[in-house]
């Protein structure tokens, strides 16, 4: 009686290991995911293929820019987060275009492409080593998605095995107004 | 002697229907599967112009639908000799995710004759191209088909629309996603003609 209950014993807890095992295995796409690298805005982050600084974030209603001798404002149902960021390409030029906006909740978004005139956007050109690009990461989210957000830079979308700065947006580096003109911000 | 080959005859017979049992189950489930895949569709439900539906990655409302020859108010232009079929539609993002997937969902069924297959996606906000999609930002968007002037113009057009289910983790990746499309509404919408009788290329 006690042999067959010791073997019992030893089967629910063979089948309870191997259960929670089976939950808690990473999946091939978390193993070779992303590696993260932590660090705050106002501060030069070293990452693999580039470097990256962000100064402050805009939060807007509106954005106005000029582009061919025409104003164009966009306007939107949520709002127009612009980060403003330094970028350098480091050891070699590199070609950065994997910024995400991940929200408090969780959701993720790419850079807005409403915006494909607009000057001086970050993941448009080519960095180069040596020469840092002062420029814009410019999001659509709406309103509730705004605070404590996290920017995500690598240098694609979907990083495998490959550095994704994961940067808490800080809310006493975060101005807010209406009408954002972009070709004003870099003029002072 | 008999004693033992009458145990000798259970044993073997238990063998092989244990060993059997498998195939059995098989057989019963493939035999329904083929029943269930034989037996007519369900029929669609019908939905009303305006109303929302979740399909999948999409929240979705059909408004209207114009057919029409001359430049339009959104800056699209048909090429010459073609005439543009206009869906208006309300859109939402309902994943966690920036996408730009969303020429799936709409089927054209019964198809029109000569229609071009693939749509193009204009965002009414700007009226311009339609490039991505943000979560929780919902849009007015127009959906664009061409077809030859000549084409008659059925009175009415149905849609249906493709939904996909979101798995946690895929077979391949362990990786989340969207997946097997499936068709999970249909929608008929009155089709007209604007600016009067189709005419010819402006």
């Amino acid at each position: 009686m006690i042999r067959l209950l010791t073997r019992l014993a030893g089967i629910v807890i063979a089948a309870a290991l191997l259960f929670a095992m089976q939950r808690t295995t990473p999946g091939y796409s978390e193993i070779t995911g992303p590696i993260p690298v932590s660090g705050a805005m106002g501060q030069s982050i070293a990452a693999r293929g580039f470097s990256f600084r962000a100064d402050k974030l805009i939060l807007a209603d509106r954005i106005r820019w000029r582009a061919y001798g025409r104003d164009i404002e966009r306007d939107s149902s949520g709002l127009w987060a612009v980060v403003v960021a330094e970028m350098e390409g480091r050891p070699a030029s590199v070609t950065a275009n994997g910024a995400l906006w991940r929200s408090a909740s969780g959701r993720r978004y790419t850079p807005s492409q409403r915006l494909a005139t607009a000057p001086r956007q970050l993941g448009a050109n080519r960095l180069e080593p040596g020469l840092p690009q002062r420029g814009l990461l410019i999001f659509e989210i709406p309103r509730e998605e705004a605070d404590d957000a996290t920017l995500l830079v690598s240098l694609i979308r979907w990083p495998r095995l490959d550095s994704e700065i994961r940067m808490p947006l800080a809310r006493d580096r975060t101005e807010s107004t209406d009408v954002l003109d972009l070709d004003g911000l870099f003029d002072g | 002697m008999l004693g033992f080959s009458l145990t000798a005859l259970r044993q073997t017979l238990f063998t092989r229907l244990s060993a059997g049992i498998g195939g059995l189950l098989a057989l019963c489930l493939t035999t329904v599967q083929t029943i269930i895949a034989a037996m007519p569709p369900d029929a669609l439900p019908k939905l009303r112009p305006g109303e929302t539906i979740d399909a999948g990655r999409w929240q979705v409302a059909v408004q209207s639908a114009v057919v029409s020859t001359q430049p339009r108010d959104d800056g699209y232009r048909p090429p010459p000799g073609m005439k543009a079929l206009a869906v208006d539609i309300d859109i939402l993002n309902r994943t966690a995710e920036s996408s730009n997937v969303f020429g799936r969902i709409f089927t054209i069924d019964p198809p029109i004759p000569g229609l071009k297959p693939d749509p193009i996606h204009y965002l009414m906000r700007d009226r311009t191209m339609l490039a991505a999609l943000h979560p929780g930002l919902p849009e007015r968007v127009r959906v664009i088909w061409t077809m030859p002037n000549q084409a008659p113009i059925p009175p009415n057009l149905r849609l249906t629309i493709t939904a996909e289910s979101f798995k946690p983790r895929d077979n391949l990746l362990a990786a989340p996603g969207w997946f097997n499309p499936k068709v999970i509404a249909a929608i008929s919408l009155p089709l007209h003609e604007e600016w009067g009788g189709g005419g010819g290329a402006p």
